[in-house]
Formats: C-alpha cells, structure tokens, sequence
C-alpha cells in the first residue's frame, strides 16, 4: 500500500500548474485510503503511466490466476455435494420405480438438500458481491473528484462537472434499486424456484423465470440507460466548454502579443500537466476498478459455471426437477455476479469518458 | 435482511414440504385435488407474503439536489482552475519582467499580481524593489499592459 501511496504522489507532483491547488501527497493518501481492499492487494508496485494499464492488467491476471486454484476447489466441493444429492435422488429414483408418489417424496427431498447446500455460498457470495459494490462506490466519492479536478484544469470545466455529478448520482440510484428492489427479488426469485421444484408441475417455475427475465432486463436497461444520459451529458456540457473557451480565445487575440503569449504558454503548461494527472488518475482508477471486481468476479463466475454444469449433469443422473432447481441457482448467482458487474461498468464507463474528453 | 430472507426461504420449503406430505397421504380422488388446490392457495399465500410486508424503494432523481450540486461543483472546479490559471500568469509575468530588466542592465524582483477579466487572468499590476526606471516602465505599459500608475516601485513612486 506504502509504494501506491508513493508512485500516486509521484504522478500527482509532476502534473504542475494542475495541481497547484491540490497538495499530491494528501490527495494519493486519500485516493489510496479509498482504494478497494482486494486491489490493493493486486495493484501494489504498478505503474500509472499511460502505458501502465496493460502491465497492471497483467498483474491482476497474474494475482487472479494465482487464485484459481483455491476458488475453484472450494467452489467444487459444493457443487459436488450438490450433484451427489441430485445423484441420490436419481438413483433412489430408478430403484424405487417412476411412481406418482415416489417422485413427489424424491423432489421434495432434492429440493430440500440442494437449497440447504446451496444456503451457505448464497450468502456468502451475495455478501460478498454487495461488499465489493459497497467498495466501488466509496471509490468512486474519491477518484472522482480527483479526476474532475484534473480535466477542469484543461477547460473543460462543465464536461467535468457533469461527469462526476452525474455518475454520482446515477451510482446512488443504482445502489438504492439494487438495494431496495432488485435484491429482495432476487430471494423471492430463489424462494419460487424452490417451492416450484418441491411442488413439480405448477405454475411457480413460469413465475421463477418471468421475475428473472424481469430482474435481468430491469439491470440491462438501468445500466443501458445511465450510459447514454451520462453520454448526452457529455456531449452537451463539451459544448458549452467549447463556446466559454472561444469567448477566452477572442479575449486573449484582442490583449497586447507579449501578455498573449503569456497565456498561451501558461494554456499549454497547464494543459500537459492536467494530461498527465488526467492520464494517471485514470488509469489507476480503471486498474482499481479491475482489481476490485476481479476476485468476486472469479468466485461467483466459478460457481455459475458450476452449477450450470452440475444442472446437466443432475439432468442426466435422472432428475430433471433438480436440473431446473440448480439452474435456476446458478442464475441467482449469475444475477449478483450481473449486479456487481453494472456498478464497475457504470464507474468504468464514467472514468474512460473522464480519460477521452478532450480539452476544448 | 439476510436473516429475514433465510426465515422466508425456511418457511417457504418447510410449507411446501409439508403440502406435498398432504398430497401423499390424501386418497385419490377429489379431496386430493381439492387438498392440492389449498395447499397451492397457502404456499403462494406464503411466497407472496414478503411482497405485502415489502415496500419497494424506487430511487428516487432528486433533480434540485442534482442541479444544486452541478451550480456548486462548476463554482468550485471553475474557481480552482481561475487560482491556478493565475498564479502561473503572475509567476511567468515576473519571470519576464526580471528577463528585462536584466536586458536593461538592472537586477529587479517583480511580484506581478493578475485580475481575471472576462475568464482570462491578465497582468494588472507590479511591486519592484528598485527605484523607477523609465525605459522599465515604459516596457511594462506596453508589452504587460500595466500603467504606471498600477506600479510599485522601491522609491515609492509611479
């Protein structure tokens, strides 16, 4: 954490004139201090230059793979408990005959074991996805302020304010409609799942699917929808920079050529500077981004993939109750792993629109 | 919320292990279809019973906080980079004025103050700590655009 602080200092020192208002070290102390716990662990020695992102990326993936191992042991250790009761079931099944009665009882008890097998990593991977969503945004209070600080100081003073504002505000929306909405259906879409496979043939499935049809277009749209406002936001505020920078240029073309060529060299000085802080702050808050989302990504995408597979495989053990029921998990899994993925990619988003306005 | 959901998922699993055992144990017939439309009455009864007792928080836009806090942040963003705009003005402005003087075959120190005008900081006015030179002066009305009468100089004179 130390040489973050240190190489953050370091880029925020030699962006000059852009800085003079803003005292580097406490700025990186601050943005560190913000920084997600898991991409601390990742970023630490990496570079923010413009060439950085794919060296830091490179050390995400290198943290990452290292991981995998574990992740997926103990990922598979629960899926495999999973798929043994499916197998159970099934051969309880073939034992016992296909009778009315039988099925019921064997459905119940699947649907019993595999809920209560699945209970644990449902609550520890929804944690830990709100956990990681709760850190992106305190994250966000701090890199984007920072950035904002940094494309005003080439001009474009509205595009800046927009950006950041904007995003905070669409961030906290989406927080409170995954937080007072989306989560509360996402039980309710795992509860019908399970008296639907414990009630075989009634109409709870089509209800399952219908709420997470409705969850997953409701996150797409949310999503789709807070981009293209934070784009026509862009494009509206550039404008108005564009038009408060041609009234500046027509001031400084009427003063005398030894005080306009003062300005333009201070123009161009503060302009690098506040590239290169721009540049720097942007790369490290997109690697931050990265790091953060890696790891909750790895544990719940293993166990998605997982549990879809272990859904074929109870399928074909002779449970095709238990197949829809372990589906149906995964997608709850899949869900949250979809949740947690919106919150990056809206500050994702927001932080390349920072990186590629250009000074008007 | 995590334990309430657990408590909700229990009864819910328990309620319909419980019907299905109804089920079971019903003879064929009507009163099972009977037993079985009841049983599929209270199990949505009890899945739906968290909706009831749920009060959907749709995000609310405030749109005057919004707009507030854009006024407020345009102020401050816009303010911070006016400061830092002009101190690098006063800064190269005195930078030059020494590179004159020297010309001039003086050594001077100048402290140039700018003022913003119309969002461009522009010299305005200058402190030297020597006596008035005219050619100096003269340099600083016509190339800085500052008067005489908006330069100090050390003899306390314009």
């Amino acid at each position: 954490m130390g040489r973050i602080i240190c190489v953050l200092a370091a880029a925020l020192c030699l962006t000059g004139a852009a800085g003079a208002a803003w005292e580097p070290g406490a700025a990186a102390r601050e943005l560190s201090d913000a920084l997600p716990e898991a991409a601390g662990e990742y970023l630490d020695g990496a570079e923010y230059g413009a060439s950085g992102f794919a060296g830091g990326v490179a050390r995400i993936l290198e943290g990452v793979r290292a991981k995998v191992g574990g992740v997926v042991r103990r990922r598979t250790k629960g899926a495999a408990a999973v798929l043994l009761s499916a197998i159970l079931c099934g051969a309880v099944r073939s034992g016992c005959g296909d009778a009315e009665q039988t099925s019921l009882c064997l459905s119940m008890a699947g649907a019993l074991s595999v809920t209560a097998l699945t209970a644990g990593s449902l609550e520890q991977l929804i944690g830990l996805g709100w956990k990681t969503i709760g850190e992106l945004d305190e994250f966000s209070k701090a890199i984007l302020p920072a950035m904002a600080a940094a494309v005003a100081a080439t001009g474009s003073v509205n595009t800046a304010t927009f950006q950041q504002v904007t995003t905070f505000f669409l961030v906290e929306t989406l927080l409170s409609l995954m937080d007072g909405f989306l989560m509360p259906l996402t039980y309710l879409y795992i509860g019908l799942l399970t008296a639907s496979c414990a009630l075989s043939g009634n109409f709870l499935e089509a209800l399952a699917d219908g709420l997470k049809k409705f969850i997953a277009a409701l996150l797409t749209n949310a999503v789709l929808l807070f981009t293209v406002y934070l784009s026509v936001c862009r494009i509206l505020a550039g404008a108005a920079d564009g038009m408060a920078v041609r009234a500046v240029r027509t001031a400084v073309t009427n003063t005398v050529p030894v005080v306009g060529g003062i300005l333009a060299q201070v123009s161009e000085s503060v302009l690098a500077g506040a590239g290169m802080l721009k540049n720097s702050l942007g790369v490290f808050g997109m690697l931050a981004v990265v790091a953060a989302c890696a790891y909750p990504f790895l544990e719940l995408g293993a166990q998605y993939l997982l549990y879809k597979a272990v859904a074929v495989l109870a399928s074909v053990a002779g449970m095709p109750e238990l197949r829809r029921l372990i589906d149906g998990l995964g997608g709850a899994f899949g869900l949250v792993l979809g949740m947690t993925g919106s919150a990056a990619l809206l500050l994702f988003v927001s932080l390349l629109s920072f990186l590629t306005a250009a000074a008007p | 919320m995590i334990r309430a959901v657990k408590e909700w998922l229990l009864s819910v699993v328990m309620l319909s292990f419980l019907i299905s055992l109804l089920r079971l144990l019903l003879p064929e017939g009507n009163l099972r279809k009977v037993g079985a439309f009841t049983g599929s009455l209270v199990l949505t009864a009890a899945i739906l019973r968290p909706l009831a007792r749920l009060e959907p928080q749709w995000p609310e836009w405030d749109w005057e906080r919004y707009e507030s806090a854009i006024a407020e942040r345009t102020e401050e963003l816009g303010g911070r980079r006016e400061e830092a705009f002009r101190a690098e003005v006063e800064a190269r402005s005195a930078e030059l004025v020494r590179a004159k003087a020297e010309e001039l075959g003086l050594t001077v120190s100048a402290v140039v103050t700018a003022r913003t005008e119309n969002g461009t900081p522009l010299p305005w006015g200058v402190r030297l700590d020597a006596p008035r030179n005219a050619a100096l002066s003269e340099w600083l009305r016509e190339a800085l655009n500052i008067p005489p009468e908006r330069q100090q100089w050390a003899d306390g004179g314009p």
